[in-house]
């Protein structure tokens, strides 16, 4: 026990100063953010920035912008589409929340099929004004 | 369950039967025949007696969880008119839509004008970020039909603030509804999930849609306008539970995002990478000093030429310099510096200025403000000693002013004390979003104007903010194109717009103005 409260006390003493940012360069002191931390809304922690600065992923440069919005859309789509049908029915929309379909799927449903498929949806969207 | 919390939870039960006993008494009483003149509404306190819990690990037992409120009633004048209303202060439980089970018990105060059109009346759900952060900042300080006087961006304002009628409230206009997150004010977790279920970009906002779902059905608010009014995190929570909102059925109105911060990808304070966008906003504190040659006479004008800099000058510089260590040329030091008035010096010696080195060196000896560039603290102040002094100058007393207020003047007494910030959770919270360690919250925006396009987006900016620099905001909003519904706004203010007079007095016009906008 009291090697472990000697190792606690040795490594806080050691670890202290780490947590302090500090600019190099300006003469003034600079404020940590730790001291803000709770503060600073918005605010990320240094693992987080660091883990995200390794991974280093473009934002929206892959796919467009128009593309991932799309994709969130399509990704409900497919949980709705519980057997990999294709298409989805209003039922199935209503059981997986997707009330967007669900709400509006006598208009989206233009072939009064029972059932429909993405593009139905992106027809529709397309028609009230959607700009993509 | 132990017996302390067996004793507790039956003087709960207790409290609650005789509250809906006398809230029945009351609705009989109410029913009785018009006397000449109608009797005023009697409040209806309520106290508390959960013990909440705030940190990771915590969860309310199902047992606990009550739908309770503690209702006041009250009147304001604004612009020659009395408006009567109700406040609401409790708990609502967010429910997973597809199994109806219990997620959370989320605290809220409501403001309801009385006798209204619900059809026609809005209704707002305003909320702060952090994440971790409860919603007093708005709550108190903004559209409220109470708030705070702060004297920003003096320091000067002799404590305790004043907490007064706020003329420019907007219950003339809309109702409102303060949210606060899992882990603050009183919003806790209902077990199994903990307070952490919630901590993630994702699952916050689902269980936002999902108390926004249970508010609207049990104050049958479906067929209102709704709209959504969120500051700082609350803006890309915005974006992502707008999507979720508009997916799940739920059509909103508008959405009001206040100091923004859409991606974080972009923004060099937490992507790393350059600080160009944040330019305008240090040109505009340097003006506010009176350090900018020549001195603008124009703040917006001024703003659209620093823009034009930054674009054409200062970013290539600072992409260059990145890139390849592209040194820059004196000439382009001494525009920085007449642009800013801070000096060339230093601008060569931090050429991608970050925002704290800014604070700490534009006037020698002292700290601005992150919140607001404006609000100056000499170093080794108390204003100074957390690192931003527009946040310190506010912090106690929006505190203060809400443990007096729960009690005194909503009615609701608490055996717990309101969460104001939770520290715990921003050092839990799960930052992925799409496949992205750091959100970008632009494509949530996209679809829910591809399903909704309709939708009214308001972008509310303060020009001394440099936390979430306007320009910043403008080149992430940009990304959409051209859509019909946004409108972009900037007001002299830092991040709490709001808490500047003038500003405030603006905003309140402007946003009278939205509403009334037809889609």
């Amino acid at each position: 026990m009291k090697s472990l409260l000697t190792f606690l006390a040795i490594a806080a003493v050691i670890l202290a100063p780490a947590v302090q940012a500090q600019s190099t360069v300006n003469a003034a002191t600079t404020p940590t953010r730790q001291g803000m931390a709770q503060l600073g809304d918005p605010y990320v922690p240094a693992h987080v920035k660091a883990a995200a600065r390794v991974a280093a992923t473009p934002a929206a440069a892959g796919a467009s912008l128009q593309e991932r919005a799309l994709q969130k859309l399509q990704a409900k789509f497919s949980e709705a589409d519980s057997n990999h049908s294709g298409s989805v029915t209003k039922a199935q929309a209503q059981q997986a929340g997707f009330g967007f379909v669900a709400n509006n799927f006598e208009q989206i449903d233009v072939s009064h099929a029972g059932r429909v498929t993405f593009d139905n949806v992106k027809s529709y969207m397309r028609a009230n004004g959607a700009n993509f | 369950m132990s017996i302390k919390r067996k004793l507790w939870f039956g003087l709960a039960v207790s409290l609650q039967l005789c509250a809906l006993a006398f809230a029945a008494h009351q609705a009989v009483a109410q029913e009785a025949p018009d006397a000449v003149m109608a009797r005023p509404p009697v409040d209806q306190p309520y106290n508390d007696k959960t013990l909440y819990g705030f940190g990771a690990g915590d969860a309310l037992a199902a047992a606990q969880v009550t739908e309770s409120a503690a209702v006041t009633h009250d009147s304001i004048s604004i612009n020659g008119k009395t408006i009567r209303y109700t406040a609401t202060a409790g708990h609502l439980t967010a429910a997973d839509p597809k199994t109806g089970k219990p997620e959370a018990s989320i605290f809220y105060v409501a403001y309801t004008a009385d006798k209204q059109n619900t059809g026609k009346r809005p209704v707002t759900f305003f909320y702060n970020g952090g994440p971790g952060s409860s919603s007093v900042w708005l709550h108190l300080g903004s559209f409220s039909p109470k708030r705070i006087v702060t004297g920003d961006p003096a320091t000067t304002q002799p404590l305790p603030f004043p907490f007064v009628d706020n003329k420019q409230s907007l219950i003339d206009t809309t109702d409102m509804v303060f949210i606060d997150a899992v882990g603050t004010g009183f919003s806790e977790a209902i077990s199994p999930n903990t307070n952490q279920t919630f901590w993630g970009v994702d699952s916050d906002a689902a269980v936002f849609r999902d108390f926004i779902t249970r508010y609207l059905n049990v104050n049958h608010r479906l067929e209102s306008p709704k709209y959504l009014y969120g500051e700082s995190y609350g803006t890309p929570r915005t974006d992502v539970l707008a999507n979720l909102l508009e997916m799940g059925g739920t059509k909103l109105t508008g959405v009001v995002l206040q100091s923004a911060i859409l991606n974080y990808n972009s923004n060099a304070d937490f992507n790393g990478g350059s600080y160009g966008p944040y330019f305008p906003g240090y040109a505009a504190v340097g003006a506010y000093f009176k350090l900018v040659t020549p001195p603008p006479a124009n703040l917006t004008t001024f703003a659209k030429q620093m823009r034009t800099f930054v674009a054409g000058i200062y970013e290539p510089a600072v992409d260059a310099f990145l890139a390849s260590n592209t040194q820059p040329s004196p000439n382009l030091l001494n525009q920085l510096f007449f642009n800013s008035g801070y000096p060339a010096a230093l601008w060569k010696a931090d050429f991608n200025l970050d925002e704290t080195t800014f604070r700490s060196n534009l006037i020698p000896g002292s700290l601005l403000g992150r919140y607001d560039g404006r609000v100056v603290a000499v170093n080794g102040s108390p204003l100074a000693a957390d690192g931003d002094p527009s946040s310190t100058l506010i912090t106690q007393q929006f505190t203060d002013s809400m443990n007096d207020y729960l009690p005194h003047g909503l009615k609701y007494t608490a055996v717990s004390t309101y969460n104001i910030e939770n520290g715990d959770t921003i050092q839990d919270w799960v930052w992925t979003h799409d496949g992205l360690y750091l959100p970008d919250t632009i494509p949530d925006l996209a679809a829910a104007i591809y399903q909704n396009p309709k939708l009214k987006v308001l972008s509310e900016n303060g020009y001394h903010d440099l936390a979430t620099p306007f320009y910043n905001t403008e080149l992430d909003l940009g990304r959409l194109g051209p859509i019909s519904g946004l409108q972009i706004t900037h007001y002299r203010g830092g991040h709490m717009i709001y808490l500047f007079d003038p500003s405030r007095l603006l905003m309140k016009g402007d946003l009278v103005r939205y509403y009334d906008s037809r889609s």
